[in-house]
């Protein structure tokens, strides 16, 4: 078999390929995967902490985690799910770790604490945008009030557009649970909607 | 808040609009920095997590004992690397994203590979925001479907290349669709690399793409070309070269993906970029079909076409850019062809459970074959025949079961009723099989239908129906046609059976078969009324169904009505807006069935799931002005099929590793609390239950910690070990119900349920 053909009668996706040399240690391919994730990746951590920078930390964090433990990544094919599951697991650990450091500063314990915690930066653009229009701008709203598990949902199947199955598999549970649970989010949007108008 | 309901739509524009798009410039390569300084985590073999003992006698032995073992598979491994490599090379491994050492070869073997191309499917669009979409064949051909605006979702005409070197295709023909053929050979090459008309680059000296044949020896060819870099397009990984422009280079197929023009003129001046640009490629064989002529369309020979478009000096859609029209005054003025639909056989059905049976040709055709009169015609078998009087109507209840085995013919399954559930708004009848994809009605003519009797008079006077036949001949996909027939004039209005919602007068159904995705349960579905999102806002459609009726499946083979069944197969059905009659649910999962007695005021939303829809006053009803609806609780089925994948999240946190599946979920359930439970909350209370003789397990669990009012807004979820399928069955309380007595009495009403259920073996 000659290489034009090996290489054109290969059924394996690129993606394949380029996660299995980045498990090898190749750091050029493990950025070349990233190129087409990164966004992808930030948008998922920003639905679960509403923050610019933390998100991008977050993300920071996940994708250098990820990238320590690909080796252990047994089946290239489930490469996405796995790294959403360990961006949602970093974005959640940044969320909790977050709400402890503000605990912590709200007790009158010296000068620093006099300081009122800032609340967390919105996305400028995205306000722009959404003050032309109505709709959206309740929608946002009612989102920014849910919490972080219905956000991260509804940011997977309707921004992401990840198929159920996949939504099912990066949080590691059933596709009838993925289904309900993305149901639920939505009613608690609509919920969150009344609340704001 | 304008009141329009709450869509998918509208919540993705809307969240697409709040969420922001792009990461933070500079966070990707903070990240291939860290990377590149980062040591990847690899788990040592077992064996050598010995060479760590703290005891000297201990580690030396296990050093002598590692040794030995890496020796004798070293060897063993050698001698079998050795053999596999001399059988097959790991396409794999030939993928590098290290810079081509030799450029002008790598540039000239995008043209080189192009007959080796994989089938693959790709969209690409253009700086003068032309969008086309081009297909590739197992068998080498290729087609290259054009469209008249980026947004365009439907090709406007499109042309195949076949690997007997003919061109054929779709063009309008006086604004109808017409098949255009080449009666002889047109071109001398493989199809694939006519891929090149697409995707290429401006060539000049130093800057060619392909080596001419007529030269010998000359080494200059593409001596132009210079890397850039590694660059992903489209999700794939390629090389990024230039010379007098720049190209993409897939690494592994060495498809273009990207062309882009030189930004200055020859005068050094700025000019605007021109560029080519796939945005999406998927590798994968391709469907037949998009290769085939279609049926309905009129069919004219290339000379026709040219004909034609010269008359008119038209564009040359089979030839784009191409100009085969004589010069002025010897054009010769043939008429226009005028399109006459003539339908044809489609290849023969896939094997399905529904037999197709064998033609005989000395047998006489029957009186309804299906002709290309039949595309606005009624379905030609008579309606179910009504007793004097009319026959019985009973309240729909949550399933009506229909008898299997009753439609006249056990080779047609596909036509056979299970069972029926429908709501004011929604019928869906399950099907015993799903029909053979794509069959040519000419072979079998299938139908599924619902019959009204809108006075409720007794007598029917509406049948709407699906088929499987052409609904126009501009229809793409499976052929489906949608029609209504008026039983007292015998009038029929027919249209694509997929369109959403398929109005008709200003009423309106939408369908779909049970064919339309290999995942679908077969169920044949009947739409009567909703909401659609229009500029003005959100609009209702259709009609409540609140009147009687019956539904139907029918086949046609040989011009005679072979199979039939009905459901009711005599009698009435009638569904009352807001009200739900309890009954039986089916869970018909591939390693378990079950049945369960469900109470008044519980639907069935979907295969696996139940939903109390109607709350008393709190309960808001499902209506035709209503897109989403409302519940107050909410029960699932789900069978775990494999309980490490499920419990995935409990990786590192389970040892040993799951070995008796009940016992050692049931513990990792229990084990992962408010995160981990599938269901989102703390378990609060466990017990040990019985159900129809299967043992389980009943957690109560809180929605959230902060959670108030417990036990009554907590959920159940029950995990039972049926002859080693699991079962997890779980309720959601959505918090639409104020108070505890309603809350406590669905709280009862699930129970209830759960202990109801009757496995099936």
């Amino acid at each position: 078999m000659d290489a034009v053909t090996a290489a054109t009668n290969s059924v394996t996706s690129a993606d394949d390929a380029l996660v299995r040399r980045a498990r090898t240690g190749d750091a050029a391919a493990f950025g070349v995967l990233l190129d087409s994730r990164i966004d992808r990746c930030y948008r998922l951590a920003w639905s679960i902490l509403a923050n610019d920078a933390d998100a991008a930390d977050a993300t920071q964090d996940a994708l250098v985690t990820a990238w320590r433990q690909l080796p252990r990544l047994r089946d290239p094919a489930v490469f996405d799910s796995w790294l959403n599951r360990i961006v949602a697991n970093a974005a959640l650990m940044a969320r909790r770790h977050r709400v402890r450091l503000r605990e912590v500063s709200v007790r009158p314990t010296g000068p620093a604490a006099e300081s009122p915690q800032p609340e967390p930066r919105q996305d400028l653009h995205a306000r722009t945008q959404m003050d032309e229009m109505v709709d959206n701008d309740a929608i946002g709203r009612a989102f920014d009030r849910l919490r972080p598990q219905d956000r991260m949902i509804l940011v997977l199947h309707h921004v992401e557009e990840r198929p159920v199955a996949e939504i099912a598999r990066s949080l590691g549970i059933p596709v009838g649970t993925a289904k309900w649970r993305l149901h639920a989010a939505r009613g608690a949007l609509e919920k969150a909607m009344e609340a704001e108008a | 808040m304008n009141g329009r309901p709450l869509t998918d739509a509208r919540i993705s524009e809307a969240l697409r609009a709040h969420v922001p798009q792009t990461a933070p410039a500079g966070l990707r390569e903070r990240i291939v920095d860290a990377a590149e300084t980062t040591t990847q985590q690899r788990a040592l073999p077992l064996f050598l997590g010995a060479l760590t003992e703290a005891d000297p006698v201990a580690r030396r032995r296990s050093m002598l004992i590692a040794a030995a073992l890496l020796l004798a598979v070293a060897v063993a491994s050698a001698a079998a690397v050795g053999a596999w490599r001399l059988l097959q090379r790991d396409p794999i491994d030939e993928l590098s994203l290290e810079p081509p050492a030799d450029v002008p070869a790598f540039v000239l073997s995008s043209y080189e590979w192009l007959p080796q191309l994989p089938p693959l499917a790709l969209t690409w669009h253009d700086s003068d925001s032309a969008k086309g979409r081009i297909y590739v064949d197992r068998s080498g051909a290729v087609r290259f479907d054009r469209f008249t605006s980026a947004e365009a979702a439907e090709p406007a005409s499109y042309r195949i290349l076949s690997p007997d070197h003919r061109i054929s295709g779709m063009a309008p023909v006086e604004s109808e669709p017409v098949w255009v053929e080449q009666g002889h050979e047109a071109i001398g090459e493989d199809p694939r690399v006519f891929l090149r008309t697409v995707l290429s680059a401006d060539e000049g000296p130093g800057c060619e793409m392909e080596r001419d044949s007529s030269e010998v020896g000359n080494d200059t060819v593409a001596a132009g070309w210079r890397y850039v870099g590694l660059e992903n397009v489209a999700g794939r990984p390629t090389h990024h070269v230039a010379c007098a422009g720049d190209l993409w280079i897939d690494i592994e197929t060495r498809l273009i993906l990207r062309t882009q023009g030189p930004a200055v003129d020859d005068a050094g001046q700025p000019i605007p970029v021109e560029f080519t640009e796939v945005t999406e490629i998927a590798f994968g064989e391709q469907p037949t079909a998009l290769f085939e002529p279609p049926e309905g369309p009129a069919r004219i020979s290339m000379e026709e076409y040219t004909a034609y478009i010269c008359v008119r000096d038209l564009p040359n859609e089979m030839a784009p850019g191409i100009s085969d029209c004589p010069s002025t005054g010897e054009a010769e003025a043939t008429p226009p062809p005028e399109p006459s639909p003539t339908p044809m056989p489609t290849a023969p059905p896939d094997p399905s459970d529904c037999a197709v049976p064998s033609s005989d040709p000395s047998e006489p055709i029957g009186p309804l074959a299906w002709t290309p009169e039949s595309l606005k015609g009624d379905w030609p078998a008579p309606v179910r025949l009504e007793p004097a009087g009319g026959g019985s109507v009973q309240p729909m209840p949550l399933t009506y079961l229909d008898p299997t085995g009753d439609n006249g013919s056990t080779a047609f399954p596909c036509v056979d009723i299970r069972w029926v559930t429908a709501d004011t708004s929604e019928v869906h009848v399950r099907l015993v099989s799903k029909p053979p994809p794509e069959v040519d009605p000419t072979e079998q003519w299938i139908a599924y239908g619902v019959v009204t009797d809108e006075d409720g008079d007794g007598v029917p006077d509406w049948r709407y129906g699906i088929d499987n036949m052409p609904a126009d001949a501009v229809e793409k996909g499976p052929p489906r046609r949608g029609w209504r027939t008026n039983l007292h004039t015998g009038q029929t209005e027919a249209g694509p059976g997929l369109r959403d919602p398929l109005f008709l007068n200003g009423g309106g159904f939408q369908s779909g078969l049970p064919t339309d995705s290999a995942d679908w349960e077969p169920d044949a579905t009947f739409r009567f009324g909703g909401a659609i999102e229009t500029t003005q806002g959100s609009q209702g459609w259709g009609f409540e169904l609140d009147m009687p009726f019956y539904t139907w499946a029918s086949v046609i083979v040989n011009g005679r009505v072979v199979a039939t069944d009905y459901a009711p197969d005599s009698g009435w059905l009638v569904a009352t807006r807001g009200v739900r009659l309890g009954g039986t649910f089916l869970l018909e999962d591939p390693f378990l069935n079950l049945s369960m007695t469900v109470p008044e005021g519980w639907t069935t939303r979907s295969a696996n799931e139940l939903s109390r829809v109607t709350c008393g006053d709190l309960g808001r009803h499902v209506g035709p002005d209503e897109s989403y609806r409302a519940d107050c609780a909410r029960v699932a089925f789900d069978v775990i099929g494999d309980p490490l994948e499920w419990v995935d999240p409990c990786e590192n946190t389970i040892e040993p590793p799951l070995e008796s599946r009940f016992d050692d979920f049931v513990t990792c359930v229990a084990s992962r609390g408010r995160e981990g439970n599938g269901y989102g909350g703390a378990i609060i209370a466990s017990e040990n239950v019985t159900v129809d003789g299967y043992r389980g397990k009943h957690f109560e669990y809180s929605p959230d910690t902060r959670s108030v009012g417990c036990p009554y807004d907590c959920g159940d979820v029950w995990i039972l070990d049926v002859d080693g399928v699991l079962l997890m069955i779980g309720s959601l309380p959505t918090g639409d119900l104020d108070g505890d007595v309603p809350k406590k009495a669905v709280k009862a009403e699930i129970r209830q349920m759960v202990e109801s259920i009757h496995f099936e073996h």
